[in-house]
């Protein structure tokens, strides 16, 4: 079993647990939100270690992940859907930033707006990173 | 890009999975290399040929017409 995996699930699960407790104190100031986060670190960790304990016990499972992790087919599809997400994405957004807009919705369309912002200096970032490596 | 590889992996008498398995990739990426639906990387197009003891273009068609 990888141990350093398991430690690393074990820390988020009880980092879950944490939050969920100091969200259920009432010592924070929104205990709803970070009710929500510790739940989902919990639910991460928790899942993340049943597949972990799993693997151990199927051989078989464990082979398909560890060769699905550097199948480079797989890769390309992920980089694939990555690329339509992030138009789809923009394309939505775009649309949400006018009608918010059109309908009076002034913070709600310039939020919009502003993840739009957010995506293409990202994306400008992200491809001068990308054009130093490659 | 067309190729040859179903046709040259049922002459060796070798199932899918068992070039998967040799390449350290997924049956899936063999089917679809094999059905055309997914052109192999420079690395994965070596292997295989080096596997089956054969030059990358033996395998691989590569058509002029493909860049137009």
């Amino acid at each position: 079993m990888n141990n350093k995996k398991i430690i690393i699930y074990i820390v988020e699960i009880v980092a879950g647990i944490i939050i969920e407790l100091l969200a259920l104190s009432g010592l924070v100031s929104d205990p709803s939100v970070m009710s929500s986060i510790g739940s989902a670190i919990l639910a991460v960790g928790l899942v993340m270690l049943f597949r972990e304990m799993r693997m151990e016990r199927v051989p078989e499972l464990k082979k398909r992940v560890e060769t699905a992790s550097r199948d480079e087919r797989y890769a390309f599809i992920s980089m694939k859907a990555k690329e339509a997400a992030f138009g789809i994405y923009t394309i939505i957004a775009g649309v949400l930033c006018l009608v918010c807009l059109a309908l009076g919705y002034r913070e709600e369309g310039i939020f919009a707006a502003m993840s739009i912002s957010l995506l293409a200096i990202l994306y400008a970032i992200m491809f001068h990173v990308m054009a130093r490596k490659y | 890009m067309k190729n040859k590889l179903e046709e040259i992996r049922k002459l060796r008498g070798l199932k899918q999975e068992e070039l998967a398995d040799a390449m350290g990739v997924s049956r899936q990426t063999i089917s679809s290399l094999e059905n055309g639906r997914y052109n192999p990387s420079v690395i994965l197009a070596i292997r295989l040929a080096r596997y089956f003891g054969m030059r990358v273009e033996d395998i691989f068609i590569y058509e002029e017409a493909e860049d137009e």
